[in-house]
């Protein structure tokens, strides 16, 4: 799917009427949601093509509750979620190393996001992966695969295009965070405590969640939010 | 060693034999782990609060809840009832020692499947995110009778065994 395709109202609110569970099947849960087996595979193969579910043999997945978020954000979380949906992961020794290198050799212009750029934002989590958003994803791909890099699963260097809207950076990771779903909505919900005043739009997450980030964030950075 | 991994031998050797959840455990059997500055750990026998001052852990007050913090800063939670439901005696008997070093040391943590009902259970986002990784690394080591025991409910585990397999072949 490209930014500039409609947005996609019908799978939103399909994806919207679950309650969140692991996994679904597609007669028991989307069959009565959707009115047809043939209109709730249509709904997620939309939803695919945008990371937020999966399915297969008859079962799918919600892969991110992104789609609970308030329609002005999910408008806005469509590069975010274009981008994720186009990564690509590379390794050559799958230890910190492959990080410390593509440090190193970033590409001009590139911006990176996620795990590493939420660390710095909120020393909540630990990163793991090195997301890094580059203009030319095909070009720097050929590169890391010159200097001993494979592109796989497993790698910790994830190449995304750079589609969309970074005028505000501490947003734009704000969103990705959010799009990508799973302990990094911790980090979307951390960015969102610390450096709310920076953010035009805010997402909604379960109240259980922000008292979490709330209590677990060390108390220095609670504290550089208290002065300012 | 991870700093998340030390501090939690640091506190098996000041508090005893805890057994440790959450998402230090999901590293202990994946090895993959964003850590967040805090450990959650369940105990046999209650550990009072004068004990844990006079090992120089400390005490805030947060959203006028109770939280402690390790000598060296680090949040901890403790768990003396049950997790997630499951009642202590069979998170005590599922639990087991992970080796974390070449020196020997070893961790105590709560079992795979105690974990995986506890994750199933809790349903958040990203305890959605343990499970898939866990299903991916460790599905073939799932124990389903011992999962059936802990469940203690029938649909629960079918739903269980279900959803962890449709997470060990995913993408």
């Amino acid at each position: 799917m490209q930014i500039s395709e409609p947005f996609p109202e019908k799978e939103i609110s399909f994806a919207q009427a679950f309650e969140p569970r692991t996994v679904y099947t597609v007669k028991k849960d989307a069959v009565p949601v959707a009115g047809s087996e043939r209109t709730a595979y249509r709904r997620l193969v939309v939803l695919e093509s945008l990371g937020l579910a999966t399915f297969r043999n008859g079962r799918f997945q919600i892969t991110s509750r992104v789609s609970r978020q308030p329609p002005i954000l999910l408008k806005k979380l469509l590069p975010s979620l274009i981008a994720l949906k186009n990564a690509r992961r590379f390794g050559r020794f799958y230890n910190d190393s492959d990080i410390r290198f593509m440090m190193k050799h970033a590409p001009e212009h590139s911006l990176v996001t996620l795990d590493f750029k939420a660390w710095d934002l909120t020393k909540f989590q630990t990163p793991s992966d090195l997301f890094i958003y580059v203009y030319d994803v095909e070009e720097f791909a050929t590169f890391l695969k010159d200097k001993g890099f494979s592109e796989g699963k497993k790698g910790h260097v994830v190449l995304l295009p750079k589609t969309g809207d970074f005028e505000n950076e501490i947003e734009r990771v704000y969103l990705d965070c959010i799009a990508r779903g799973g302990r990094s909505t911790l980090d979307a919900v951390a960015i969102e405590l610390l450096h709310g005043d920076k953010l035009s739009v805010r997402g909604q997450f379960p109240i259980e969640t922000v008292l979490k980030v709330q209590e677990d964030m060390p108390p220095e950075m609670i504290n550089i939010e208290a002065t300012g | 060693m991870k700093p998340l991994v030390k501090e939690a031998l640091a506190i098996t050797r000041e508090l005893g034999d805890v057994i440790f959840l959450g998402a230090i455990a999901r590293y202990l059997y994946t090895k993959d782990l964003r850590e967040s500055q805090d450990l959650d750990f369940a105990t046999e026998k209650p550990i009072l609060n004068e004990e844990l001052l006079l090992l120089n852990y400390k005490k805030e007050y947060r959203n006028g809840k109770e939280i402690w913090y390790t000598p060296r800063g680090i949040k901890i939670d403790r768990y003396t009832r049950d997790v997630s439901k499951i009642p202590m005696d069979r998170i005590i008997k599922n639990s087991k020692y992970i080796q974390v070093s070449n020196k020997g040391e070893k961790l105590r943590t709560i079992g795979l499947e105690s974990l995986i009902v506890a994750k199933h259970r809790a349903g958040r986002e990203q305890d959605s995110e343990d499970l898939s990784a866990v299903a991916k690394i460790k599905f073939g080591e799932i124990n389903w009778e011992t999962l059936r025991e802990i469940s203690g409910d029938e649909h629960e585990y079918n739903q269980i065994k279900s959803d962890m397999s449709y997470l060990a072949k995913s993408r």
